[in-house]
């Protein structure tokens, strides 16, 4: 059940990356992600998107799987940026009448353009990386990861009560629907559980309190311990790898020339 | 029960446990949970971890056990509940029944001298039962626990309780033997039993007739 919810792979189903330390894997897409966000080029942000799908199909990720989640946050994405275009910048790209005058900039439309493409490239790195990462392996990456007790105690109860309570909504909403509400299309059923969900917070802070009880039960004192796995020499071989990578990219490699060579040399 | 594990604070009155005054301090509870083992009714109020075998080793872990040490509690205590071969299983792919006997193993990790078992029996069928009533009597009678249980269900007080005691709207009606209690016709009255639901059925079939 957490798997359909949540991005990670099942616990028994090795992949290639399976070797690497879950929290190294959890730093590559930062180390990927990070320099998109801060230097607007558009060949860097196509490289790296380039360089998680080639990771994808050679370590055998769940692409597929994960272009459909990413296919899912499009309409965000596209509510986002799309409006940008209209109200920023001074240089007219395009003006049309349509009733009302509709005027779109040429500077909006290049940063319209450079966000859509940076939000798309991280979650689909975030994504591409998580997919090969099991839930109990996620959990081992942020406690190694030395962050304070108190945010990873609250990540694994939240990553607990996420498939609880979906269940918990899933079934009131069938209950509903089997008394006669109808949930004909996806506005309604977003609401309907909008509604429920209300009522399952209240009913599962009980239900987090029992967690609770019995986590001190076991003496719990704050700091959860699972079983430990440290961070071997090759592991950290490949963030250096990772990172030369992202050098390189950055300030040895001229890739605006090398994508417009390549456009040339296909389209002469 | 909660009250027994120092979960709650009693509002009058004080709790000796093992022999010992229960007092509100930190190592003195720690102390006693780990003589204590306490069972949620519902398993997921427990179950917490990615894996069995992690959630098993939480308790473990928490007592500073060196790693070798924790790994042969929790081989043993997943073998005691028959679930050592689904040890890398989410405890959400598992039945009701096997969560259960999931959070059994994460409390017999601590080897306590004390089990206290929630509606142990609630929500299970006939076979599960079963299975459950083995592994506790397999505790009992091998590793000496006794088992402290709350039930609706008069079968197991009668069959398997040594001793029971009675509660009504918090006080205690009656504490001493199965067999003294359930005669009782106070107790017969305000506990129920399958007599008075047969009689009803027969009854109430009697009448279509």
């Amino acid at each position: 059940m957490r798997s359909i919810i949540l991005p990670f792979r099942q616990q028994n189903e090795e992949t290639p990356l399976s070797k690497i330390h879950p929290l190294a894997r959890i730093i590559i897409p930062f180390i990927l992600v990070i320099p998109t966000l801060l230097i607007s080029d558009y060949f860097l942000i196509i490289t790296i998107l380039l360089l998680t799908l080639l990771t994808n199909l050679f370590f055998r990720l769940k692409t597929i799987k994960v272009l459909s989640t990413t296919k899912a946050i499009l309409p965000f994405i596209i509510i986002i940026t799309i409006f940008i275009p209209l109200y920023y910048g001074n240089t007219i790209y395009l003006q049309v009448f349509i009733g009302i005058q509709i005027t779109i900039y040429q500077e909006g439309l290049a940063f319209a353009i450079l966000l859509f493409l940076r939000i798309f490239t991280a979650i689909f790195v975030f994504l591409s990386y998580f997919s090969a990462l099991s839930y109990s392996e996620f959990i081992e990456a942020i406690t190694k990861a030395h962050l304070p007790s108190m945010f990873v105690g609250s990540i694994v109860i939240l990553l607990h009560y996420i498939p609880i309570l979906a269940t918990s909504n899933r079934k009131i909403l069938e209950a509903q629907e089997l008394r006669g509400k109808k949930v004909t299309s996806y506005w309604l059923k977003l609401k309907a559980h909008a509604f429920i969900m209300g009522k399952s917070i209240v009913s599962n802070m009980e239900r987090s309190e029992k967690l609770y009880e019995s986590l001190k039960m076991r003496g719990f004192s704050g700091k959860i311990t699972f079983a430990p796995r440290g961070i071997k020499k090759m592991d950290l071989v490949i963030l250096f790898f990772f990172l030369s990578l992202e050098i390189i990219f950055v300030i040895i490699i001229d890739l605006e020339t090398i994508y417009l060579g390549v456009i040339q040399f296909c389209i002469p | 029960m909660r009250l027994i594990v120092g979960l709650l604070k009693p509002n009058s009155g004080d709790i000796q446990i093992f022999g010992e005054k229960l007092t509100r301090k930190k190592e003195q509870l720690w102390q006693l949970r780990q003589k204590i083992g306490f069972l949620f009714q519902n398993p997921d109020d427990q179950l917490f971890a990615p894996t069995i075998e992690e959630d098993v080793g939480f308790g473990a872990r928490n007592m500073k056990l060196p790693e070798s040490k924790v790994n042969q509690r929790v081989e043993w205590a997943l073998k005691a509940v028959n679930l050592y071969d689904f040890r890398n299983e989410s405890p959400f792919n598992l039945s009701w029944g096997q969560k259960k006997r999931a959070c059994l193993a994460g409390l017999l990790v601590l080897q306590p001298k004390l089990l206290i078992l929630d509606e142990p029996f609630a929500n299970l069928d006939f076979r599960s039962i079963l299975d459950h009533l083995k592994i506790l009597e397999s505790l009992r009678k091998q590793n000496k626990m006794t088992i402290l249980f709350t039930t609706h269900n008069m079968f197991f007080v009668e069959h398997w309780a040594d001793k029971m005691l009675v509660l009504s709207n918090g006080n205690k009606v009656f504490e001493g033997t199965p067999v003294e209690g359930l005669n009782l016709p106070e107790i017969k009255e305000l506990i129920g039993s399958y007599d008075q639901i047969e009689e009803f059925i027969k009854k109430s079939r009697k009448s279509e007739v």
